[in-house]
């Protein structure tokens, strides 16, 4: 039995995906300010995505990642739950999440200890896939 | 702002969403009866943060009509007038 089926079987806290569409994304990255921006991204994810090669899909994958954590919760984006507490690191091509204040404070209480994210990309959507171990 | 003037920019936002203006009432609900998706809330969080500096918080499984969005805009604005008394 591999480590991930063992996970499936025994550890799997949840289990939340995402579809994002790029132009969405590209018109709000375009037609907000940094400060506005930031309810959604954290200043690392805005820097990150803003130096990359290919900021409006890295902009894309960061937000379907929040939206894939929070329904891993089982809530989705709710009131205690904001976008910004959930941070996406993309280097090249692995995916990994960081919380911050409320939502690291629920994982907690809910013992997920461990996320384990996937995106793909193909035309002009992403899809996000994310596991709370 | 007063309730009207937080109405009217709350419609503003709605209307540039493609949502037709007669559908816009006090009484109308975001999810029930709008048919909003999570990126719409998205644009709209957005839009009040920049049109009005404010954050909104609409993110939650209650459904909400446009009166209690501006009561919630109406109260995030008095909070935000209060802090900048008290510094």
């Amino acid at each position: 039995m591999s480590l991930d089926t063992k996970l499936a079987s025994d550890e799997i806290k949840g289990l939340g995906i995402d579809l994002a569409y790029i132009p969405w994304m590209t018109k709000l990255v375009e037609g907000y300010d940094r400060e506005t921006l930031k309810l959604l991204f954290t200043a690392k994810e805005i820097d990150c995505c803003q130096s990359s090669s290919y900021p409006h899909r890295d902009f894309t994958v960061c937000f379907a990642t929040k939206e894939a954590v929070a329904k891993a919760f089982g809530t989705g984006i709710t009131e205690d739950i904001e976008w910004n507490q959930i941070e996406a690191h993309l280097t090249q091509d692995k995916l990994t999440i960081c919380l911050h204040g409320r939502a690291n404070v629920l994982a907690k209480r809910a013992t997920i200890y461990l996320w384990k994210a996937r995106w793909w990309h193909w035309d002009e959507h992403v899809l996000v896939h994310a596991l709370a171990i | 702002m007063n309730t009207s003037k937080a109405m009217n920019k709350l419609k503003a936002i709605l209307i540039d969403l493609g949502i037709p203006r007669e559908s816009l009432h006090d009484d109308t609900l975001l999810h029930r009866d709008l048919q909003l998706d999570s990126t719409e809330i998205v644009e709209i969080v957005l839009g009040l943060k920049q049109n009005l500096g404010i954050k909104v918080k609409l993110g939650g499984r209650k459904d909400l009509t446009l009166a209690q969005v501006c009561d919630r805009i109406e109260a995030e604005m008095l909070t935000q007038s209060q802090s900048s008394h008290v510094s």
